[in-house]
């Protein structure tokens, strides 16, 4: 919780927090603890600590973005698979296996490369990902809760479809939701960092935390802190998110 | 006589928080060998606990803080755990509640029977086979050698339960311990159980610690009898002293609650609210709904009575169409039900309104009780705010307190959730009300005022209701006429003093001498 709020925290105030411009070059490879620059320099001398606290927003602003279209997506087709069933329930869960069937990382890469780097096609991506996994979950426990007499009561009241959906199934998943949520938004962050490895996230010099691991990678064995750093941040906020996810489970 | 089981001043603390402190406190009783103790009480009083206490099997978050307890004189409180594991299932047994769930679903009932030998005492196989077929002939089993084969999901549940009992009595052990072994059981299968259970008593003279809280069955097996309330042994005797003179008042109540096999007189006849003709339905091969017709009159009741895999929780269904029927129709006020599609089945549907069995299945967990009843009289066609001020009166009416409207389902208790269910389908105004075994899951205390508080409703407002139970008694109690099902189909209707005084169907008969403590 702590971790997941600092980040936050960082990201929102990044302005005031980066001690300088993190696309402004200055001497290039400084180690940590260098006057002025606590985190070092990177190979073109932008500060690494500055470069950190700008590289928060994009991190949890595309992971929040993206987890939350996913779910918006995911837990409508479920319920209304999961509820409804028939043919609604076999065609949307063919659609959702037919996406799954696909290696992630490879779907993320494809849809990326047809339709190139920006903030939107990242969130496209992670949606078109994460959304079948979303609807199997909701279509999973919707199923499950269907069958309890407090919907069989709504049914025989003459409740609309989506009243009983929205108010009598939606709210009593929502708990292991919540859970699934967390876990998937530090997923998301991985994955934003992995594209950014890659080369496909955010265009340069905008700071990445996932590109500048790329960046440093050549440089890795003679001057460690160009990786170290952004690995530690990427870890830690995942972390964070899965330990909230943790506690939520527990509390219910 | 000697006590082949002492209990001393037993106490079990319940975790900080509860609303009580002791689960049992200062439970004091022997058990004579050869002899039935009954353990009567209602749910929560500490009976399952204290079984438990002398099986030695205390969950996790309880513990013994004072007492103790003898076995043949052998004091078990403070016995090292692997002392204690030789003795139980050697020397002291128990049948479960559930005998399903209590044996090894991978298992063959033949293998585990012969498990329980190769735990207690080393057998050659040749021997162990032998007394394995004899303990299946003992519990009156048919059909041995297909018995032993089988694995427990192929058998019923009084054939579980029978072997439950073998397991408990392989060892002839010196006390058994049986926690509610037939409640899980139809009333037929019951008495053969609780025969079955006098039997082995009669044969080994082993002293039975029988945990029930139906009085029907304390009345057909005790010995002795031994009522708790809220942890407290409040009153132990011979059986005969307590059930005819008791001297608490506890238990007076009791037994005042225990439904009687007496009929109230049937209405006058009226105009029918539902006609129901030729319902099926299918599931596969089974027929759950074959050919059911029945005619449910303006403000009676109509009690439906049958054992499980009858078909009586489908037929409650079928006619909400939660289950959709296969055929047939369902006529209220000149509606057919069935016949109905979208907005028009929406409507029509809200004639008949249907109170659950599981109370706390029944209520979503996160919806306040008033928006849940008020809503239900919005559907029944009231404005917002009128619907407000009838949910409020009818939370009254079912005998709940005006704050109820604002809280949620988890803060009251199975009876005053059942209420609130009740109030729920009334506020629709229905024309029928559908009870499914509505009042099983309660005790029998809550299980008369609820009973109570539907014929006074029904008096007050006319509304016809269909009950279904599994219990005669329960049904006498309640209802005009009496329908007895049986594999999908209604074998016997007519009023319920006649159905009682005169049984025309072979099955009512069986039904009606299976009913415990006549």
């Amino acid at each position: 919780m702590a971790v997941v709020g600092l980040w936050v925290f960082v990201a929102v105030f990044a302005p005031l927090l980066a001690p300088r411009d993190p696309l402004v070059s200055f001497a290039p490879l400084l180690r940590p603890g260098a006057a002025g620059f606590p985190l070092g320099t990177d190979l073109l001398g932008r500060d690494i600590l500055s470069r950190l606290c700008w590289g928060a927003r994009p991190v949890l602003g595309l992971a929040l973005a993206a987890t939350l279209i996913a779910y918006a997506l995911g837990v409508t087709a479920g319920l209304i698979a999961g509820y409804r069933r028939g043919w609604a329930d076999t065609l949307l869960s063919f659609i959702a296996n037919v996406i799954l069937a696909f290696p992630v990382l490879v779907l993320y890469l494809v849809v990326i490369v047809a339709l190139g780097a920006s903030y939107l096609n990242v969130i496209i991506a992670v949606t078109f990902g994460s959304a079948p996994a979303v609807f199997r979950i909701v279509r999973g426990i919707t199923i499950d809760i269907a069958h309890r007499d407090y919907i069989a009561a709504a049914v025989t009241q003459g409740e609309a479809a989506w009243r009983i959906m929205a108010i009598d199934i939606l709210p009593n998943a929502a708990p292991a939701l919540a859970v699934d949520f967390c876990l998937r938004l530090g997923y998301t962050a991985i994955v934003i960092g992995a594209l950014g490895f890659l080369g496909l996230g955010l265009p340069p010099p905008a700071p990445d935390w996932g590109g500048m691991v790329t960046d440093g990678r050549a440089l890795a064995f003679a001057f460690p802190h160009l990786v170290i750093f952004p690995c530690i941040a990427i870890s830690s906020l995942v972390l964070g998110l899965s330990l909230i996810a943790d506690g939520l489970r527990d509390a219910q | 006589m000697s006590a082949v089981l002492a209990v001393r001043d037993l106490s079990v603390a319940l975790p900080p928080g509860s609303d009580r402190q002791f689960a049992v406190e200062g439970v004091s009783f022997d058990l004579q060998r050869g002899e039935i103790l009954c353990i009567v009480g209602a749910s929560g009083s500490g009976k399952s606990v204290l079984s438990a206490a002398i099986m030695g099997a205390l969950p996790g978050r309880l513990r013994q803080t004072h007492g103790s307890i003898a076995l043949g004189g052998r004091e078990l409180t403070g016995l090292p755990s692997a002392a204690l594991r030789a003795l139980r299932g050697n020397r002291m047994a128990l049948i479960p509640q559930e005998p399903l769930a209590a044996l090894n679903p991978t298992m063959t009932i033949a293998r585990q029977l012969g498990e329980v030998f190769d735990l207690h005492a080393q057998l050659p196989a040749a021997e162990r086979h032998r007394r394995v077929r004899a303990l299946l002939e003992a519990m009156h089993l048919p059909d041995i050698e297909r018995i032993a084969r089988s694995y427990p999901h192929q058998l019923s549940g009084g054939q579980c339960q029978r072997i439950c009992i073998a397991m408990a009595l392989a060892l002839g052990p010196d006390v058994l311990i049986a926690d509610e072994p037939t409640t899980a059981l139809d009333v037929t299968t019951q008495a053969q159980i609780l025969r079955l259970i006098r039997e082995g008593r009669d044969r080994s003279g082993h002293g039975v610690l029988f945990i029930t809280h139906d009085f029907g069955v304390v009345r057909d097996i005790a010995d002795r009898v031994a009522v708790m309330e809220a942890g407290r042994l409040v009153e132990i005797g011979a059986a005969a002293d307590v059930l005819v003179r008791p001297a608490h008042a506890y238990t007076r109540a009791l037994l005042a609650a225990v439904p009687k096999l007496e009929c109230k007189a049937p209405c006058l006849p009226a105009p029918a609210a539902m006609t129901v003709t030729g319902l099926t339905r299918h599931f596969g091969a089974t027929r759950a709904l074959d050919g059911v017709d029945l005619v449910l009159e303006r403000g009676a009741t109509l009690a439906i009575v049958g054992e499980s895999g009858s078909g009586k929780s489908t037929l409650a269904r079928a006619l909400v169409r939660i289950v959709e029927p296969g055929g047939g129709s369902v006529d209220i006020g000149g509606i057919d039900l069935l016949a109905q599609r979208g907005p028009g089945l929406r409507r029509a549907r809200r004639q008949v309104q249907m109170i659950f069995q599981d109370p706390y299945g029944a209520l979503n967990p996160r919806r306040r009780v008033g928006s849940m009843i008020a809503r239900a009289a919005v559907l029944g066609g009231l404005g917002n705010a009128a619907a407000r001020d009838r949910a409020a009166e009818l939370l009254a009416l079912v005998g709940l307190p005006a704050d109820a409207f604002d809280r949620y389902p988890a803060a009251f208790s199975g009876g005053q959730r059942q209420r609130i269910g009740i109030a729920r389908a009334l506020a629709m105004n229905p024309a029928v009300l559908i009870a499914d075994e509505s009042v099983s899951a309660l005790d029998v205390l809550v299980q008369a005022q609820v009973l109570a508080l539907l014929a006074e409703l029904q008096a007050r407002l006319g509304v016809a209701m269909l009950f279904i139970t599994h219990d005669l008694r329960v049904a006498c109690a309640i209802s005009d006429r009496i329908a007895v099902m049986r594999r999908g189909k209604i074998v016997e209707s007519c009023d319920a003093a006649t159905l009682l005084a005169h049984p025309v169907h072979d099955y009512t008969r069986a039904l009606i001498a299976a009913i415990p403590g006549q």
